[in-house]
């Protein structure tokens, strides 16, 4: 008896060791997409969701639960919902008017899914009418699926780390690893060299973690758990790892490895990335080396690295944008040929990046080459949308009953309905059928296909923006992002912390995300950098100098604090008209101040400035910025972010005096006042004209007088 | 020793440093406001620019209201709004409007840009003439005779008619002067030697050779000609001042007959200012040139001339730049013969020679007083060729002398002559906005890169601001949208001749104005092809951009711009055929609308009336009066005619027309003379330059916006009958042809 209970125990303790290996997740499906709720509509419709899988997941179970409405005019015989998981059904459910409230809990087999990213497909059938005849895409025919209240709940273990290089990028730091990364960096001091080449591995970290927040710790020893990037010369690495692990070379080494416990076990899952080189030259080629790979080469654990020749850099050149002048084929813009079918083909959409300073002039057009064709048998209605930003620019008739090919379609879209930024130029179809109400709908012949072949040409604008806006910061890392390699920008950091350090690492993952470029060039520095450039400043605020922060909208000062208060926004005024209060008071611990103002060294460049009371607090600050609800909120020049849980708090508010820069970066100051004042602009060039008129009259009174009597 | 040599130059810095210490603050303002527009507004929010452009309108609109605003130093201050108007519209059309689509449309797009650049050039530069016209009060001779300098009275003929010049130097004689130092020359260029062994015109030239010595004989003045014609008036100047030897020359056209006062306002002025070379006057007209006669439909209208000679000439003035305009005009010998007389590589020798003094640091002067009364061209052929050579001489200078860069010139000079260069190539920009909307709406280029909302904060208001800096600086003597329908007229002429001399700069010949008394019929002048043409590209574009409103919303901005361009263009080139209709002209000596008062003696009722003079000529006059008698068809009357100098003479008249006006009786009367009273009549008819200051006067009222509009829109009917009957008979033509061709291909059959 005592054997069977010994026996039972055991299995138990390794039935819970076996569980206490597996993590579970719930993803609420609203972080899949970009949209809130999903509308089915017309007697069919469909709509999919790309459900990402890490490559280092061994996924054991997986389900779906949704929360969705279904109209009340449905008739629950002939409408229905089916799920698809990578294009095999594995749910149907009746949609039932008399509980129009529903919720299903689905498990999908989790064989049906593969690395990468799984097509989870949601398509209904709706009928209103029975042996009636309906309309196609009659108002009542609807159901709606809630992203936020629909979730899917992940049981996983994590895999083995292949100890291969080349693994870095989709195995290691994969963007579809769910819900963040998060690396340890260790660096083998604290110099501003260290924190440069950081800078750089953090980089090329977030870049290929692509949108996925990751976040950054540092230190100089490993931290287990976390996959681990190790920078310094052989001897530290050697010295921190054993000393066989990195062996000599001539240039920069790049070595992966498993993790080792804390126990000094070795810990398969995770990796530590040996970055190293004997030289900080052979170290900086190493860095960079790593922060490009970015093909599945080499197929070893290691590599030396002798040379880097990086490609040349042109300013404003990210991630999706596009260059003015130059002729993009919707290929090119992630749109390939694409087909609207049926009575209800939806939407298509290309996004393009602008550059974010880009000052959109009223008089020029972009323009847009289309090549398409279409089937026989359309209403001569039919037609197919353009629009720009959610703006309808131009409606296409689809009028010749037995179908064309038109080639060149050319449309001129007035720039003025783009936006510095993000841009997004969609089409959506609209396909009738001839005939009756009550005819028999034949749908096979509604067709229309957008070639990728057609092209879209942007003209050139100029470079001009009046800052501050953080929004900026966070759409592109602008202005640290002005050359995209980080030319021209150093950060500062104003107290030599391991937290501060992996605050501005954290920062520079959000820049590097936003814009799609590796931050070769970016500075770290300790002191006031001399040269000049943008700045990205972090420290607690005791440690910044007092230029810097008699600088800030929100001046914590050594004798006291101003402080802007918004008072009242009237629709007469762009912005917030803030009151000012001086006072004797401190900013308080867990929160933290994003500010962005004109650097009081030179003018037209800008100052991003992350400071709170300590360094623990700038640390979670740049943590709560690495999520979209943060980032969304974050605008104008002052954001305070109090970290917290479930969501961190943001307010954002506009408080300090505006400033121009552009493509060239300096304006100078007096540029920079006229050109963001227009009042005084016009005052003092209505001021110069009175004086100049009065000036000459009194010099050339002397010579009318003259010229009136002997010469 | 390197110090002391550098020592003089750094002397003649800080002497120059000194000198404009002065203008150093207004330098600097300028500066400034030249460095607020360059700053541009582009970055601004649409509706301050646009609040920026119309708000400078409006200050301009309210000071063009009140006639104080005329005067310094709010002259100025309406000067460079209207100057800023235009520099922010430069630079906005220049840094945000040129982009490069397509070669076809860059092509369209620069030519429209470079048409626009001179217009703005022309438009600064002629701001800057007329920043502050001088007023020029009297400078009288003194008592004392003795002192006066000698005057020859040059006029120079060559084919006129021997009548007009005979009434010149019969009215020159009388030129209130000591007759001692006062010699009249009629300078004969078609009765020389050349002339008179030529063939071909031989005749013509010894018969002109012997009236114009009867007529100098008879009138005891002095004839001279010579051996050959070259170098044209020039030449013929030159070969006179060889011939002669007083201190001044008056110069004046065979046509251009003076008043007594001429030399009395002019010659002090040579007396106060030693260095003066030139003293000029106004040109004043007694007919109406061909498109004032069509323009004005029978009212006065100010006649062409007298922007330049009323307002321009006296801001040419105040900048030391009156030049020479070939008569009217008082030199010195002395300053003549140190540059070897008339200077002759142009065919504008007047202005040259003017150049030439002013550049060797001689004074010009101008009185603004009209005091020879000359003939207009009659004919659209002659009024062309006259500009023709005014055009063609100044791109001359401009092309040989580059007064820009003329040494000895100041500033002020270079930036006047050039204007009066470069202001001749108007043509080739009008014709280019005659063309340009078309090029958008018939043939799709691209060629003007703006949209609605720019358009209305810098297009609108700066062109609507040239239209009252028109009014402001020159509204007395040019009305709403004339000088567009002169331009206009003159362009289509006037641009292959300015481009030939381009080509060709030592080209061109000088040709005489004739001077015709008269125009036997109403007629369409030849010159109006040009004008079919364009007004059918025009309505050809409007109707294209009707269309492409509709099918090119996207485009709307641009298309309503150039749809308001094109119809614009219609509507001047309708009113440019209007003008292109020649009015008859008849009579034998013109008749002008005088005003003042006359006494009449009417024998018959024994009665010695006060009338009001109406107009005047060598020949007859009119006049009203309340009368409480009839008048009778030829009845004999006695005119007691009152010069300004005092001299009252008695003509006999009789009365050739009758009329009731209300109360008063109009009476039409022609002057029954004898040969002998003819210079009494000359000299009352002529004599008073306070005449013809009256009928300047006299033509500038009347320019109420309602008037000129109503001128405008007769014009544009007769425009537009003009292209209804071309059209009608055109279509009459074709019609007939084809009848005819029927009927004979009938009788073929047959």
């Amino acid at each position: 008896m005592n054997k069977v209970l010994l026996i039972l125990l055991l299995g138990l303790a390794s039935a819970g060791a076996a569980q206490a290996q597996a993590e579970a997740i719930k993803l609420p499906l609203q972080q899949l997409t970009a949209l809130a709720a999903l509308e089915l509509r017309c007697v069919s419709d469909q709509r999919e969701i790309q459900v990402p899988l890490p490559e280092r997941w061994d996924l054991k179970r997986l389900v779906l639960h949704l929360r969705y409405t279904v109209s009340t005019n449905l008739i629950p015989d002939s409408s229905q919902l089916v799920i698809k998981m990578a294009g095999q059904p594995i749910a149907q459910a009746r949609l039932n008017p008399m509980a129009p409230e529903v919720k299903l809990g689905v498990e999908i087999p989790t064989k049906l899914l593969t690395p990468g990213y799984n097509s989870l497909v949601f398509q209904v059938v709706q009928h209103f009418s029975k042996n009636q005849c309906e309309s196609p895409c009659s108002p009542d025919l609807w159901t709606n699926i809630s992203l936020s209240e629909s979730y899917l709940e992940m049981e996983f273990e994590w895999k083995a780390v292949p100890t291969t290089l080349s693994s870095l990028s989709s195995f290691v730091f994969d963007p579809r690893l769910l819900p963040a990364g998060d690396v340890h960096i260790i660096t083998e001091d604290d110099s501003a060299k260290s924190a440069t080449l950081a800078g750089i591995v953090a980089s090329g970290i977030a870049r290929r973690f692509d949108y996925r927040r990751v976040s950054f710790t540092v230190s100089r020893l490993p931290r287990p758990g976390v996959d681990n990037v190790l920078i310094g010369k052989r001897a530290f690495a050697n010295k921190l790892l054993g000393a066989a692990t990195v062996r000599p070379a001539k240039g920069g080494y790049l070595k992966v490895l498993a993790m080792k416990t804390a126990t000094g076990g070795t810990d398969p899952t995770r990796a530590m990335l040996v970055i190293t080189g004997e030289t900080d030259l052979a170290l900086k080629i190493a860095a960079i080396t790593f922060t490009n790979i970015s093909f599945k080469f080499p197929g070893s654990d290691e590599l030396e690295a002798f040379e880097f020749k990086l490609p040349e850099v042109e300013q404003y050149s990210g991630r999706e944008t596009i260059r003015t002048d130059q002729s993009y084929t919707l290929k090119t813009l992630n749109f390939p040929t694409q087909s609207f079918v049926g009575l209800n083909p939806g939407s298509r959409n290309i996004t393009f990046r602008l550059p974010p300073d880009f000052n959109i002039r009223p008089n020029q057009y972009a323009k847009l080459a289309l090549n398409f064709s279409y089937g026989a048998g359309l209403k001569n209605d039919s037609s197919f949308n353009i629009a720009v930003n959610g703006k309808g620019v131009r409606a296409v008739l689809l009028d010749s009953a037995s179908g064309n090919f038109i080639d060149g379609y050319k449309l001129d879209i007035p720039t003025y309905v783009f936006q510095s930024g993000t841009n997004t130029l969609s089409f959506t179809g609209h396909l009738h059928t001839g005939g009756q109400v009550c005819d028999l709908i034949q749908p096979d012949n509604l067709f229309l296909t957008i070639y990728e072949n057609s092209t879209l040409v942007f003209p050139p604008m100029p470079h001009y923006v009046q800052m501050p806006k953080l929004e900026l910061f966070m759409l592109s890392g602008f202005p640290l992002t002005r050359w995209p390699d980080g030319h021209e920008s150093r950060v500062w950091l104003t107290e030599k912390s391991d937290s501060v350090l992996a605050a501005a690492l954290n920062l520079i993952g959000v820049a590097t995300q936003r814009n799609g470029f590796p931050l070769f060039e970016m500075e770290f520095t300790y002191e006031r950098p001399t040269a000049e450039g943008e700045l990205l400043v972090l420290g607690p605020i005791l440690t910044v100098p007092a230029a810097l922060r008699q600088a800030a909208p929100l001046k914590i000062l050594d004798d006291g604090v101003v402080v802007p208060y918004p008072v009242v926004r009237g629709w007469n005024t762009e912005f917030v008209q803030s009151a000012s209060s001086k006072q004797k008071s401190v900013l308080g611990l867990e929160r933290a101040l994003l500010m962005q103002f004109e650097s009081p060294w030179h003018s037209g460049r800008t100052v991003t400035m992350l400071t709170g009371a300590r360094a623990e607090d700038v640390i979670e600050a740049s943590r709560a910025l690495l999520t979209a609800a943060v980032q969304g909120q974050t605008k104008g020049d002052l954001v305070l972010i109090e970290p917290g849980d479930p969501e961190p708090k943001v307010s954002s508010m506009e408080a300090g005096s505006p400033y121009a820069t552009g493509k060239r970066g300096s304006y100078s100051a007096l540029e920079s006042f006229l050109y963001t004042r227009p009042t005084a602009y016009y005052a003092v060039s209505a001021g110069g004209l009175l004086i100049l008129s009065f000036g000459l009259f009194l010099g050339l009174r002397r010579w009318r007088a003259k010229r009136r009597k002997t010469d | 020793m390197a110090t002391l040599q550098a020592l003089p130059s750094r002397l003649a810095i800080a002497r120059w440093s000194l000198a404009h210490a002065k203008t150093a603050p207004i330098v600097l303002v300028a500066a400034i406001f030249i460095y607020m527009v360059s700053l541009r507004e582009a970055h601004f929010p649409q509706l301050m620019q646009l609040t920026a452009g119309w708000v400078c309108f409006a200050i301009l609109f309210v000071m063009n209201l009140f006639p104080r605003s005329r005067r310094a130093p709010w002259r100025f201050v309406f000067l460079l709004i209207s100057l800023y108007l235009a520099l922010r519209y430069m630079w906005w059309r220049t840094f945000e409007t040129l982009i490069y689509t397509n070669a076809a449309d860059f092509i369209g797009m620069s030519t429209l840009y470079l048409a626009e650049v001179y217009s703005l050039v022309v438009h600064f530069l002629q701001l800057f003439v007329n920043f502050w016209p001088l007023d020029r009060g009297p400078c009288p001779l003194p008592k004392d005779q003795t002192n006066w300098p000698t005057v020859d009275v040059f006029i120079p003929t060559y084919t006129e008619d021997e009548e007009i010049v005979r009434l010149t130097a019969l009215a020159a004689k009388q030129i209130d002067y000591p007759k001692e130092k006062l010699r009249v020359y009629i300078l004969d260029d078609g009765g020389t030697l050349e002339r008179r062994n030529n063939p071909a015109k031989s005749e013509n030239a010894w018969k002109r050779r012997y009236q114009l010595m009867g007529i100098a004989r008879q009138l005891g003045v002095e004839y001279l000609t010579r051996e050959s014609n070259s170098a044209a008036k020039a030449g013929n100047i030159n070969h006179a001042l060889n011939h002669s030897n007083s201190d001044l020359i008056l110069f004046l056209d065979c046509d251009h007959v003076p008043t007594a006062d001429i030399l009395q306002e002019t010659v002090g002025h040579f007396l106060e200012d030693e260095r003066l070379f030139l003293v000029q006057t106004p040109h004043f007209f007694c007919n109406a040139a061909p498109t004032e006669r069509s323009i004005g439909g029978g009212a006065p209208v100010p006649d062409e001339s007298e922007m330049f000679y009323r307002v321009i000439h006296p801001g040419l003035d105040f900048w030391n730049s009156s030049y020479f305009c070939g008569s009217a005009a008082v030199m010195r010998r002395k300053h003549l013969d140190e540059i070897g007389g008339l200077s002759g590589t142009s065919i504008t020798e007047d202005a040259e020679t003017a150049f030439e003094l002013h550049r060797r640091g001689y004074r010009s002067r101008y009185v603004n007083k009209p005091m020879v009364c000359g003939l207009a061209a009659g004919a659209y052929a002659d009024y062309m060729l006259q500009h023709t050579r005014w055009a063609q001489g100044s791109v001359q200078i401009m092309l040989l002398h580059n007064p820009l860069f003329e040494r000895g010139l100041s500033i002020a000079q270079r930036l006047c002559y050039f204007n009066a260069c470069l202001f001749w190539f108007f043509g080739i920009a009008r014709i280019v906005y005659f063309v340009a909307p078309a090029g958008f709406l018939i043939f799709g280029l691209s060629i003007y890169h703006a949209s609605a909302s720019q358009i209305v904060a810098y297009s609108l208001p700066h062109v609507a601001s040239t239209f009252l800096i028109t009014s402001f600086l020159f509204g007395r003597t040019r009305r709403l949208f004339f000088s567009e329908i002169y331009e206009s007229i003159q362009s289509v002429f006037l641009t292959p001749a300015v481009l030939s001399t381009v080509r060709h700069p030592h080209k061109p010949s000088f040709k005489v104005t004739p001077k015709n008394m008269g125009l036997e019929e109403e007629q369409l002048s030849v010159l109006s092809f040009f004008f079919f043409t364009i007004l059918v590209l025009n309505m050809v574009a409007a109707a294209g951009g009707l269309v492409r409103f509709w099918t090119q919303p996207e485009y709307r901005d641009v298309i309503s711009v150039t749809l308001v361009w094109s119809v614009y263009n219609v509507l001047l080139t309708t009113w440019s055929l209007g003008a292109l209709w020649e009015k008859r002209q008849s009579r034998q000596h013109h008749r002008l609308a005088v005003f003042g008062q006359a006494m009449v003696q009417f024998p018959r009722m024994r009665q010695r009336l006060s009338v009001n003079l109406i107009d005047l000529s060598l020949s007859g006059l009119s006049f009203s009066s309340p009368l409480d008698f009839v008048v009778k068809s030829r009845e004999r009357v006695i005119v007691e005619a009152a010069s300004a100098d005092g001299l009252v003479s008695y003509f006999e008249a009789e009365v050739t027309r009758i009329s009731q006006h209300g109360e008063r009786t109009i009476c039409g009367a022609r002057f029954l003379i004898p040969a002998q009273s003819f210079p009494d009549v000359v000299h009352y008819v002529y004599g008073d330059s306070g005449r013809w200051a009256a009928v300047w006067e006299a033509r500038s009222r009347g320019a109420a916006f309602a008037r000129v509009m109503g001128q405008l829109v007769l014009m544009g009917l007769r425009g537009a009958w003009i292209c209804l009957t071309i059209l009608l008979r055109i279509t009459w033509i074709w019609i007939r042809g084809t009848i005819n061709s029927r009927l004979q291909r009938k009788e073929t059959n047959v």
